[in-house]
């Protein structure tokens, strides 16, 4: 359902909303500035409003700056099944995007779900990816620490409890944001309304609780999980020798500072991790820098 | 939570409204089996069993649907409807979640292993369930 945005939201998000279908699904997405483009990807339970304050620092120093709303998510088409959200659908809805808008020798941002989905498109076009940002996600079939644990991360999106959490009490919007944030302060009401006012009813937020359920689960569920997929792309990384920046929270509890290192073991085109004070969502905590640092770093190739 | 039995013609005059679905009852397949096992469930339900109510703890009753699907094992997912007299409004949501939040204590407790209901609580509690216990502190 699309509803007005309200005035507060709109007022942290001034850009333009711009529509386009990509595999007979409605996909909203930003189109901001002029200049080689930088894709901005999201994961869940986010939307595009996630990189709001790095949108004016990027059109600034000369970037076009598209930023798509993954299906299911966002002011997206939000369909009612679970047959849209595999990784194969996400990652080929971008190839579309990019298709449709020609965009040519793209800088991709991944933070969460965005690491698998992107990654899945860099290892299959790699002639159209000049460099990539990675933060705070994975890409390979080892479970993390946290995805391990029955409490909170296992029992959350369980059977029958997912939909009660995630749907119906909308856990990851009311309270997971603010627990994956070092900055708290930030997380006001007006920044949680951006979070909320495109999710409002249990069947929008379906994909809140679809995501959590496409994690590896090691050797258990592989075929309803996206174990398959990320093995493919786990297994082609040391041939991705593009300029890679990996900016990661030093408190990140969701994936650890050591998966930041892990990535720069596997991608020949790594530069050193820098830390920054941040949890999962470190866009919310770190934005003026991150942009910074992605400047420096474009700049420098 | 009391399981309750209900003749059809006594439906009449009711709305059912969703009020919770699950797709993946194998998600982890423990969920999946503890169904089958507590409430008798079998394939050939789908062809004929009559469905279950319960009575949830602020009085209100619940049908329970188990859901069946070709290439899955049974029961796929499940439905939680909520029966609402003709065409009263939903109750406040916070009513129905605390008969959910006992439907789920019921399901976890007999789920049982590593999903013991200390967890679900602590969860419930993280997330700010309002009707969830507060983990116990070690002394």
């Amino acid at each position: 359902m699309v509803t007005e945005m309200p005035s507060n939201v709109r007022e942290q998000y001034p850009f333009k909303a711009h529509y386009t279908k990509v595999n007979g699904r409605i996909m909203h997405y930003l189109d901001e500035g002029a200049g080689e483009p930088i894709l901005l990807l999201h994961g869940n339970p986010t939307w595009t409003f996630l990189y709001r304050k790095f949108i004016p620092v990027l059109v600034d120093a000369g970037y076009r700056v598209v930023s798509p709303d993954l299906i299911g998510l966002g002011m997206s088409e939000k369909p009612c099944n679970d047959y849209f959200n595999s990784l194969l659908h996400h990652t080929s809805n971008l190839d579309q995007l990019i298709k449709q808008l020609d965009l040519k020798g793209v800088t991709l941002v991944m933070q969460d779900w965005a690491g698998p989905i992107g990654l899945g498109y860099a290892i299959r076009r790699r002639e159209n990816v000049k460099a990539q940002l990675i933060m705070s996600t994975w890409a390979w079939t080892e479970v993390s620490p946290f995805h391990s644990s029955i409490f909170p991360w296992r029992m959350m999106h369980a059977p029958v409890v997912g939909p009660f959490l995630l749907q119906r009490r909308n856990a990851l919007t009311e309270r997971g944001l603010w627990l994956s944030v070092v900055n708290r302060d930030r997380m006001t009401e007006d920044v949680i309304d951006g979070y909320r006012f495109h999710m409002q009813s249990y069947d929008e937020r379906g994909s809140f609780l679809r995501f959590p359920r496409m994690i590896p689960l090691g050797e258990k569920n592989k075929e309803n999980t996206g174990y398959h997929i990320i093995k493919q792309i786990e297994e082609k990384l040391p041939e991705l020798d593009i300029p890679t920046l990996l900016i990661w929270g030093e408190p990140d509890d969701v994936f650890p500072k050591e998966w930041a290192e892990r990535f720069y073991e596997i991608l020949p085109r790594a530069e050193k991790p820098i830390y920054v004070q941040a949890k999962h969502f470190i866009q919310e905590d770190e934005p003026e820098f991150i942009s910074r640092e992605l400047i420096r770093f474009l700049k420098g190739l | 939570m009391q399981w309750i039995k209900i003749e059809h013609k006594q439906l009449a005059g009711y709305r059912r409204e969703l009020v919770l679905t699950e797709t993946r009852l194998d998600h982890y397949d423990e969920f999946r089996q503890f169904f089958r096992r507590e409430l008798n469930l079998s394939p050939q339900d789908v062809d004929g069993r009559e469905n279950l109510f319960f009575r949830g703890e602020s009085g209100r009753i619940y049908e329970l649907i188990f859901v069946g699907k070709t290439g899955r094992l049974y029961p796929a997912g499940l439905e939680i409807l909520l029966l609402v007299e003709d065409i009263d409004p939903l109750p406040p949501e916070d009513e129905i979640d605390r008969d959910l939040w006992e439907f789920l204590r019921w399901m976890i407790g007999g789920v049982g292993g590593e999903w013991t209901l200390s967890a679900l609580e602590s969860t419930g509690y993280l997330y700010r369930v309002p009707f969830a216990q507060p983990p116990r502190k070690s002394k």
